[in-house]
């Protein structure tokens, strides 16, 4: 654990990154503002949470309020280094507005499962 | 003429005469000597017309419960090594506390010299009160190494002595206090308040005349996310300790706003904090705090005047913010937070009591004047106009006066933020593009396409334009009736993406606009992007 995540987050920053663990399954919810200034933030979350005994990683997007092409970038970043552990990825809470961004980056292939 | 007892005496002076040589020494010291300096003299001479052989002056500190040495000749150490004396203890803590001369004549006496002096060789002692305009500031002591007898007249003379040193000390702590308080008030009241894009803000601070100096306050700080706190406060009290009361407030106020909470939840938490390390001292304090989009504020009050709202085209009105008990009130309280809508345009005025209460007017006469000076105009023209139909002209105030107007500005048709080219700086522009647009009644469809098509030219920006010294970029927002222009500009020189997932801004951008157009001259990179508008009407 990082002495990042033994601090309570600010309530006020642009994007308050969370992790939890479920037995097999990793859950990181995502909430405010997605942007490159988060996007390493979320990428070393993800790969914290990636511990062995991981089988699932969540990523929860519901309490997101702006994602653009560089929050995606982090989001399939995040979806190739679950990938590469044998990891199952998936996306949950993907709001209208977030999946018309995904849509538009010609994304939905790769990230929204129908 | 009363004969001098004790050893020495006969080779001195006689009392008047001693006592004339004083005058003239004090007149003469009074025109140019600093207050250390006219002490000292007076130690000198004290010691020679009185053949002691120690001397001494303990100021009381400024808690008044102990006496520290300030100045003394034959044990100068004493000085150095800040020597304390709690009032009514040791010698000269019993000359404080009973405010009369003591005389110690005999080195065996119980309750007889410090422990320090007697090491020191000191027999025999007199001390006598400093006494100024019924304060007392501190003790001037004399000592000798045998033991003696002083008579009354040497009492006497010692005290007319002090009586002259505790006016210049009473003075100098006077003069002491106001410079320290005045500069402890000039470093606590912002002297720079950051622009924040789309709110104006223009502050006054006004010392009070005379004494009533210290405890008034005023700040405006950003919180990451946008939000943006405008306070005002006064603590109960005057003088150095309430300058250094509203200090800590404002410091544990930004605290625990950034900590996060409503209005009232952080008052709460001050107001707390506040009965834990500062008891006894309590404050009114206002509260608000803008939504990033500024378009509605929340507050709490902690017992302060109500503030005023002006709106375009509307009378200006006293909000109603239901006030809570003063922050430091013996006794805790739920603090509410109520909130309101705050229209383009929109002027708020927080203040502090000196600006209305005047003696011998009534209070609502001056929240009358206030209210109706209040225009919906740019918040320098409208803070200027208030301090002159307040307070120019009429007799000097008494206490301090802060004031404190906040416009939501109306909106414009050309909007422009510079911000660094750091990642960071992307918040900046969101936040500045949506307070714009919001304002031009733009709607929430149109403001979040706008918002990610510059975010994307300027991420590009960000990541491609300069190299490690870094640079700016300017976003401008124009706003037609049906179409919005908006410019991302760079000083730098394009470079290639590298690393994989790239490459989909441009995309995004076209996705999100009706036409995006990209001049990369030698000077830098410039690109438009266009796109009608659904206006929604203003609002």
């Amino acid at each position: 654990m990082s002495s990042d995540e033994s601090r309570p987050p600010n309530p006020h920053e642009a994007l308050v990154v969370s992790s939890r663990c479920d037995g097999p399954l990793a859950t990181v919810e995502l909430q405010g503002e997605l942007d490159l200034h988060a996007c390493r933030r979320v990428t070393s979350t993800v790969e914290e949470a990636l511990s062995d005994s991981i089988e699932r990683l969540e990523i929860d997007l519901s309490g997101l309020d702006f994602i653009d092409s560089a929050g995606l970038r982090a989001v399939v970043m995040a979806r190739d280094l679950a990938m590469g552990r044998q990891v199952a990825f998936e996306l949950s809470g993907v709001s209208a507005r977030v999946a018309e961004v995904i849509e538009m980056t010609g994304l939905a292939n790769t990230l929204l499962s129908r | 003429m009363a004969e001098l007892v004790g050893s020495g005496a006969e080779d001195i002076l006689d009392v008047d005469a001693r006592l004339q040589r004083f005058e003239s020494l004090t007149d003469a010291a009074l025109a140019y000597l600093n207050t250390q300096d006219l002490l000292a003299e007076l130690l000198d001479w004290v010691r020679e017309s009185l053949l002691v052989d120690v001397a001494a002056v303990m100021t009381l500190d400024e808690s008044g419960s102990h006496l520290l040495a300030t100045l003394a000749r034959g044990i100068e150490t004493e000085v150095r090594r800040g020597l304390r004396v709690r009032l009514g203890h040791g010698f000269s803590g019993r000359v404080a506390s009973q405010l009369r001369p003591l005389t110690v004549q005999r080195s065996d006496l119980e309750d007889g010299i410090d422990p320090e002096l007697r090491d020191r060789g000191v027999r025999s002692l007199l001390g006598v009160p400093l006494v100024a305009n019924g304060t007392t500031v501190g003790v001037l002591s004399v000592g000798t190494f045998h033991e003696r007898r002083f008579d009354d007249e040497e009492i006497e003379l010692l005290q007319k002595v002090g009586d002259r040193m505790a006016l210049a000390i009473e003075a100098t702590s006077d003069v002491a206090e106001r410079s320290a308080v005045g500069a402890l008030q000039r470093s606590l009241v912002p002297s720079f308040i950051p622009p924040v894009p789309g709110l104006s803000v223009a502050a006054r601070y006004v010392p009070g005349e005379g004494r009533a100096v210290g405890g008034d306050w005023y700040d405006v700080f950003t919180l990451p996310n946008g939000q943006v706190c405008a306070a005002i406060g006064d603590v109960v009290g005057h003088g150095l300790r309430a300058a250094v009361v509203m200090g800590r407030i404002r410091s544990a106020l930004r605290a625990y706003a950034y900590d996060g909470g409503s209005a009232g939840d952080i008052l709460v938490r001050v107001h707390r904090k506040m009965r834990h390390f500062e008891p006894g001292e309590m404050a009114t304090v206002l509260l608000a705090i803008f939504d990033a989009s500024l378009a509605r504020m929340q507050w709490s009050s902690a017992g302060h005047l109500p503030p005023m709202l002006a709106v375009p085209g509307e009378a200006s009105l006293q909000v109603e913010v239901p006030p809570d008990p003063p922050l430091g009130a013996p006794f805790d309280v739920a603090r509410r937070t109520t909130t309101l809508d705050m229209p383009p345009g929109g002027v708020l005025c927080l203040y502090t009591d000196g600006l209305v209460e005047r003696r011998g007017a009534p209070l609502d006469d001056y929240l009358t004047l206030l209210r109706e000076t209040l225009d919906a105009e740019d918040p320098e023209v409208v803070c200027a106009s208030i301090m002159s139909d307040l307070v120019g002209g009429a007799e000097p105030t008494d206490d301090d006066i802060a004031l404190v107007v906040v416009r939501r500005d109306p909106p414009e048709v050309h909007n422009t933020v510079t911000v660094p080219a750091v990642s960071a700086s992307l918040m900046q522009i969101r936040l500045a593009m949506r307070r714009w647009l919001g304002s031009a009644g733009v709607t929430p469809s149109d403001t979040n396409d706008l918002v990610l098509a510059v975010g994307e030219a300027a991420t590009n920006v960000v990541e491609h334009a300069y190299g490690a010294a870094g640079g700016s970029i300017t976003v401008d927002v124009s706003l037609g009736s049906h179409e919005a222009v908006a410019t991302v500009r760079d000083t730098g020189r394009w470079r290639p993406a590298r690393g994989t997932h790239r490459g989909r801004g441009m995309p995004l951008m076209e996705a999100c606009s009706d036409k995006v157009s990209i001049e990369r001259p030698d000077t830098g990179t410039t690109v438009t992007i266009r796109r009608q508008l659904q206006r929604s009407g203003q609002p």
